[in-house]
């Protein structure tokens, strides 16, 4: 039987927005105060839904551990993505 | 005649634990980490209960709030709220109340009993941040 699990996730992050093909003026036009160079800053509250026959020997789609485990490796402590300054992931 | 889908929410606390007799003591416990303790552990479930149907035109409902919320109780809070569930509702005998297994259990129990309205969507949330939907696919 199908079903759908759903586990949010929250992580914090810096940003600026701003695009090299426009000039200054027009960069400050379009962003905004989001444009401002020092960045700024979030608290992102990420929804990873997963969907898939239910196991009978488990009663799971997925072990929540596996899926903690992946999206913490692959979104919200992914190497490379410098700006990303913490995480809390629910329990 | 316009469709609408219309959410009812309830909430009721349960305690439980994960365990399957075919697994090995240790198998249990690598799969079902702190959830396998025998003794249980509890949470405060919040239930939403979408069905869908067109508007009445002389009442303006897609079902009677009232029957809706009595349904609710009777089928699934009733038989759910403070209870142990590996060991007090029958169908957890047979399977592990996991929040997916929760979700068909509910539908299961609701579905015949609607007949105006039909049912939509079960979602059962066991923390703010970990829910489960179930639409009665096979």
């Amino acid at each position: 039987m199908k079903a759908y699990l759903t586990r949010r996730y929250w992580f914090s992050a810096s940003h600026r927005l701003h695009s090299d093909a426009m000039s200054a003026q027009e960069n400050q036009a379009v962003y905004g105060k989001c444009n401002n160079p020092y960045g700024h800053g979030h608290n992102y509250v990420v929804e990873i839904s997963v969907s898939g026959p239910v196991d009978p020997a488990t009663g799971m789609i997925a072990n929540l551990a596996d899926l903690d485990g992946f999206v913490e490796r692959e979104v919200t402590r992914r190497p490379g993505w410098y700006a990303i300054s913490s995480i809390w992931t629910p329990s | 005649m316009p469709m609408v889908y219309l959410t009812r929410k309830a909430e009721f606390s349960a305690s439980h634990y994960y365990h399957n007799p075919e697994f090995t003591a240790e198998e249990n416990k690598r799969i079902f980490g702190k959830c396998n303790n025998p003794n249980g552990h509890g949470h405060n479930y919040t239930l939403e209960i979408t069905v869908k149907g067109q508007v009445d035109e002389h009442s303006g409902f897609v079902v009677d709030l009232k029957q809706l919320k009595a349904i609710m109780n009777r089928e699934v809070i009733d038989v759910l709220d403070h209870r142990f569930l590996n060991k007090e509702v029958a169908e957890f005998q047979e399977s592990i109340p996991t929040t997916e297994n929760l979700a068909i259990s509910i539908w299961n129990r609701l579905r015949s009993k609607l007949n105006v309205a039909k049912l939509h969507r079960v979602r059962v949330y066991e923390t703010p941040d970990l829910f489960v939907d179930y639409y009665g696919e096979a």
